[in-house]
């Protein structure tokens, strides 16, 4: 079994073979759990573009938590000639699903920097957790969003802050906390099939969520000098 | 005990299905390794079993126990030798409920009903195999069998279904295979 995947995926990254200029490109989408060809249309499309410096998925692996669905969509982002990073979604947290994901993707709350910008990627599936009030981890968060060697943040979780699935009572500390921080620029979601962006908190965050690989969608960001452009693409 | 054996419902399992055997296989989804009981109708086609099978941490990632309730429909007998016959098709479901630390028997409260369509610890199984049986001159076993199954389970089907190209996961990828051998007494 393949482990520490995001941590490959990041080194990979950063030995700077991929996309070799000043702007940050991401091929964003999530929930890829059970539909397999879109997931194959999503490395084809992928594929297709050399300017993407990697694939964000926002959750959702798997459908069932099973590890040979961890390990089918581990063989198909293999064939990526682009880093991946994996976030955890819900529906990877049932049964053994924590420990597999875990054991083949690594720390389910982690973070790096690339080009100046911060990826602040977490767990925030608080159903699974009994809305236990500590996932997301905001003293974690906080913590993340103040470094020096960042210039802006970016986060990335599987449930959008406006869903029933996300902890009601972390709901203003969460939203607080990204629209406090300077440089925060965006916070990607997956989980709804939903297509969306907005300024969801009145401030200058914009909180987006792909519909994902079931509906053959995923969106280019574009970051460039703290500023951002995005263009939904379909496969 | 004595009036469980006795119930009229157990009386007529055992009018319909005559023949015992004892099982023991290797693999196959119920277990790495797997004992069982079953019983089949008096021409042998139908099989009915209950087995009990663990799955050491080596193999299953945790200690898995696992109760198995298996039913087999085997349309062809076929007598290739004197002292030896095949059943070339065995056909049939099991259920295998699983007792795992983390595989609930159904979801808690806090997600409302139907937010997750299947259960942790319940997979229901197809299967297909074969078996060859031998007569031993032995009074007190009726016959020795070694079959050789495949299965695969409500959630493969489910994530195979979903790829309409049936290509983008490997068929062989949902199947399982397991063996074993069956003593009739």
């Amino acid at each position: 079994m393949p482990g520490d995947l995001n941590a490959i995926n990041i080194a990979r990254l950063h030995s700077g073979e991929f996309a070799d200029d000043d702007t940050v490109t991401i091929l964003f989408t999530g929930d890829c759990q059970r539909f397999y060809n879109k997931v194959e249309e999503l490395v084809e499309t992928a594929n297709a573009n050399n300017n993407i410096d990697f694939l964000l998925l926002a959750g959702d692996i798997s459908d069932f938590s099973l590890l040979r669905e961890f390990e089918w969509i581990y063989e198909w982002f293999e064939k990526l000639q682009t880093p991946y990073i994996c976030v955890i979604g819900n529906h990877d947290l049932t049964a053994n699903g924590s420990e597999i994901y875990s054991n083949m993707w690594g720390p389910k709350n982690f973070s790096f920097i690339y080009k100046g910008y911060k990826f602040v990627c977490h767990d925030n599936n608080s159903r699974e957790y009994n809305f236990s009030g500590n996932i997301p981890d905001i003293p974690w968060l906080a913590g993340q969003l103040n470094d020096t060697k960042a210039s802006w943040y970016v986060a990335a979780s599987h449930i959008p802050p406006w869903d029933q699935d996300f902890d009601g009572k972390l709901k203003e500390p969460y939203l607080n906390l990204f629209g406090s921080t300077p440089g925060f620029l965006l916070s990607l979601h997956g989980h709804l099939v939903d297509s969306r962006s907005m300024y969801y908190n009145n401030d200058s965050v914009l909180y987006m969520n792909s519909s994902g690989v079931q509906r053959g969608e995923a969106i280019i960001i574009k970051l460039f000098k703290g500023s951002l452009f995005f263009e939904t693409i379909k496969y | 005990m004595i009036l469980l054996f006795s119930h009229p419902a157990l009386a007529q399992l055992k009018k319909t299905f005559p023949l015992q055997a004892v099982t023991l296989q290797f693999a196959g989804s119920t277990g790495f390794l797997t004992a069982g009981y079953s019983r089949q109708s008096a021409a042998g086609k139908v099989d009915l079993g209950l087995l009990y099978g663990y799955t050491p941490e080596f193999a299953g990632g945790e200690d898995l126990h696992t109760a198995n309730l298996k039913f087999i429909y085997q349309p062809f007998n076929l007598r290739i030798a004197p002292a030896f016959f095949i059943q070339p098709v065995q056909t049939g479901i099991f259920i295998s409920q699983h007792f795992g630390k983390n595989l609930s028997f159904r979801w808690p409260e806090k997600y409302k009903k139907g937010y997750y369509w299947w259960l942790p610890s319940t997979r229901l199984h197809l299967l297909l195999g074969s078996q060859v049986s031998y007569f031993p001159e032995n009074k007190k076993i009726k016959r020795v069998a070694f079959y050789f199954e495949a299965n695969t389970n409500d959630l493969y089907v489910a994530s195979y279904s979903a790829n309409r190209n049936y290509r983008s996961i490997p068929f062989y990828d949902i199947i399982f295979f397991g063996m074993g051998t069956r003593i009739y007494f």
